[in-house]
């Protein structure tokens, strides 16, 4: 279980994540929406440990991941939003960095890494440099990367920008059979679509604070909306979406309203 | 109305390109790997110009002492053109070098002229500056003792066509030998370029002055050779020294050749760095993404299975892997080489003996020189975890902060990694040369015992004083070259007081060789308890604020 309770970052005069509270349940994909710079990545970062919270507290399965950082880390996989590897290593060399950096038992390494890269279909790159890997490959090798460790705490930022369908089916296919083993995956997204299909229970967060939490149905009729995405342009204040279509185009044609 | 046309610069849109990439490099960065709430406010590149006025101030100390202005021209050209030029390459490569430049340039209506008169621009503004700092106290001093006030002139004119001229020579050298090899190749050679110019450096720094033995400067006033005129500087110095008299057939000559080879530098550097450039750019990168690592079973890999620290090991094999790729982070640590070699000779030349401690007398005093053996050794850990920290892939250390490692581990694991693939093997061959030196095997062995536990306390002095996590720190124009001038001012005197102290006292037999080493390995001790206590707390602070 994930226990997040009023967490806060700042950064200067920007209230980046301002009282956030939520907790998952073991079997469950919880879906983080909000519109860009809504806070979501931030709210990602503290719960993985890249950025330290201003206050507030993280339980992650029981531990507090605050102030036992590496025992909560042990059990835990995230996927970064930007394809962020270190290039110069091959696929193969990668996912060994991360496994020596999860303290997998040497004699495992090898044949653990092996079976994954034939898994995710990056066998005959696995001693090409990242460098000449494809988007794809990349989040392919990134999802590897975070479950190798068999986590029970899935952690995906925007997974899906700019995959082609196939990747984004064989992603969305790994979360739905990864929680059925009593596991969590929190998936980061601005897709609405894709939520709605993929998570049990979602929180809409904007401007750093949590608008609503629940599934996708209770959101809805929560707002009176009929749909997520109406609930959601309502939520986050884009409620007049052809009024605003309309300025942009008045402004750049120089027309009169 | 946006004029696309090739042979046309877009003054707007240049202004534009040129604002961008001042702002770009003039603001502090924002640093990945900082302390809760701190950012750096500091542009590295001002630390670069307060070394490079120092320079400068060094070179109008000389021009006071040569007087000729020809000779002194001469000289500080000479200087200015080799430390421009490992600049060039050190720090601002990119600016002509960058292969994303073309995704911008082809999306927009930007002609290609206006896009690389604006890195032209950008290169030159400097180049420019940076030279000025160099050569205007000595064109200032120029006039003041030879009280001929268009030696100001002259010489500032002659000072600012060689430093336009050796930022044109890079952009056609680029561009030309873009047209031969492919990207990766071509950095390859612009970094052994790097290395020779900074053995030149270490070499008329150190070396020549030896060789002569400090006569060079009582007797360079008057100097007058021919031979002087094969170094392009000297035709620049021609036109600077044009106001001082003397107006002989050669140097009107050489002051002709300056003006003529600065056009032709210029136009051919002007017509090279085209869209076509750019474009080929981008499809050598693309090539080289097809480039194959093979997997290798080496020796050092079988070693790797012997590191029992996992940490280590993952921070291990991507020390190597990015020393073999990343060819900023390989010359940076090559640059050693050259120094170290240079360390080397000084150290064992004119017959000076390296003194045994074992055996030192009371009234040998030590001409200082092979001191600085052990000052090339105390630069290793230090060039290493700074080159360990510095990366254009630090947005990739995000792995390091979302697994279970420790921290304090990964941010020592690259002074372990400098202390075993570079101290050790520098120690060995110091046993080597010290088995020499001494005839003794034991006195070198025991004395390079002492060595290797005092490169543990720089080790441990380098980590604590600035704990990062390995490339994770972005590179900023003239970080690297201010990061080096501190290594070496810090690293100066922790090595040297207790080498100074053994060269002149020696350790007294074995029993005052066990107290030197049993004090050293209690530092040693003492400052591994501290960052015990320390590392993991400022290491828990932190943060990851790279957009990933």
């Amino acid at each position: 279980m994930i226990r997040v309770t009023n967490l806060q970052k700042q950064f200067g005069k920007l209230k980046a994540v301002d009282d956030i509270s939520f907790q998952i349940n073991e079997g469950e994909i919880f879906g983080l929406l909000g519109p860009n710079g809504a806070g979501k990545t931030t709210t990602v970062k503290m719960i993985v440990g890249m950025l330290k919270p201003d206050d507030g507290h993280i339980e992650i399965n029981g531990i507090d991941a605050l102030a036992h950082p590496l025992q909560a880390k042990s059990d835990l996989g995230y996927v970064p939003e930007s394809s962020a590897l270190y290039e110069n290593l091959t696929g193969r060399e990668h996912l060994e960095m991360v496994c020596n950096l999860h303290h997998i038992a040497s004699e495992r390494i090898d044949s653990q890494v092996a079976r994954l890269l034939e898994a995710i279909e990056l066998k005959d790159s696995a001693d090409k440099r990242i460098a000449g890997y494809s988007k794809g490959m990349k989040q392919r090798l990134l999802l590897a990367g975070a479950i190798i460790h068999n986590p029970r705490l899935l952690i995906l930022d925007e997974p899906m920008s700019g995959l082609d369908a196939n990747v984004q089916s064989v992603i969305r296919q790994l979360i739905k059979d990864f929680v059925r083993e009593k596991r969590i995956v929190i998936f980061c997204s601005h897709i609405l679509e894709v939520v709605e299909r993929l998570c049990d229970r979602l929180m809409i967060i904007h401007q750093g604070k949590k608008l609503v939490e629940g599934t996708s149905e209770q959101i809805i009729s929560h707002i009176g909306a009929d749909s997520l995405s109406a609930a959601f342009n309502q939520l986050t204040g884009a409620t007049d979406i052809d009024s605003q279509a309309r300025d942009i185009l008045d402004a750049i044609e120089n027309r009169e309203r | 109305m946006i004029d696309v046309a090739e042979g046309k610069v877009d003054k707007r849109q240049l202004k534009a390109l040129l604002r961008a990439s001042l702002k770009t490099d003039w603001r502090g960065s924002s640093n990945p790997m900082n302390t809760a709430g701190r950012s750096r406010k500091f542009p590295p590149i001002i630390g670069v110009l307060i070394l490079k006025a120092i320079l400068g101030a060094f070179l109008a100390a000389f021009t006071y002492t040569i007087i000729d202005p020809f000779l002194s021209a001469f000289t500080v050209f000479t200087v200015m053109s080799v430390f421009l030029a490992i600049i060039i390459l050190l720090e601002f490569s990119n600016l002509i070098l960058s292969p994303d430049e073309y995704a911008i340039i082809a999306a927009q209506p930007v002609g290609s002229k206006t896009f690389f008169m604006a890195k032209q621009i950008h290169l030159l503004a400097y180049v420019n500056l940076l030279g000025i700092i160099m050569y205007v106290p000595s064109a200032v001093v120029a006039m003041s003792v030879n009280r001929d006030p268009l030696l100001l002139f002259s010489f500032t004119l002659a000072g600012l066509m060689t430093a336009t001229g050796i930022g044109m020579a890079f952009v056609l050298l680029y561009t030309l030998m873009l047209k031969v090899v492919n990207r990766e190749t071509m950095q390859r050679l612009l970094g052994y370029t790097q290395l020779v110019l900074v053995a030149l450096i270490y070499f008329s720094y150190f070396v020549v002055p030896h060789i002569l033995e400090n006569k060079l400067l009582l007797q360079v006033n008057g100097f007058h050779s021919n031979w002087l005129y094969l170094a392009p500087t000297s035709w620049f110095a021609a036109i600077a020294a044009l106001p001082g008299g003397a107006l002989t057939l050669s140097r009107t000559i050489a002051a002709l050749t300056a003006v003529v080879m600065l056009y032709i530098v210029y136009r051919a550097g002007t017509t090279r760095l085209s869209l076509k450039y750019a474009q080929t750019l981008a499809n050598t990168v693309a090539q080289q993404k097809q480039l194959q690592a093979r997997r290798k079973h080496g020796v050092l890999n079988r070693l790797m299975l012997l590191i029992s620290n996992h940490e280590d090991r993952a921070v291990w094999r991507l020390i190597r892997k990015q020393f073999k790729y990343d060819n900023r982070f390989k010359m940076s640590i090559l640059t050693i080489v050259p120094l170290t070699g240079f360390y080397v000779y000084l150290g064992v030349a004119k017959g000076e003996a390296i003194i045994n401690p074992f055996i030192v007398a009371a009234h040998t005093k030590t001409e200082g020189m092979n001191l600085l053996l052990y000052v090339a050794a105390a630069m290793l850990p230090f060039l290493i975890t700074i080159g360990t920290a510095y990366s254009e892939s630090y947005r990739s250390a995000w792995v390091f902060y979302t697994s279970p490692a420790d921290r304090t581990a990964v941010i020592l694991a690259s002074a372990r990694f400098a202390l075993t693939y570079f101290c050790l093997p520098f120690t060995i061959l110091l046993v080597g040369l010290f088995t020499w030196f001494f005839g003794n095997v034991l006195h070198a062995l025991l004395h390079c015992v002492m060595i290797y536990v005092i490169l543990m306390i720089l080790t441990k002095l380098m980590v604590l004083v600035h704990p990062r996590v390995p490339f994770s720190q972005p590179s900023k124009a003239g970080q690297r070259t201010v990061s080096m001038y501190l290594m070496i001012l810090v690293t100066f005197p922790v090595m040297l007081i207790p080498m100074v102290v053994v060269a002149n006292v020696g350790y007294g037999g074995y029993v005052g060789y066990s107290i030197y080493l049993a004090s050293a390995l209690l530092v040693n001790f003492v400052l591994h308890r501290i960052m015990k206590s320390v590392i993991p707390r400022r290491a828990a602070k932190l943060e990851f604020t790279a957009p990933v």
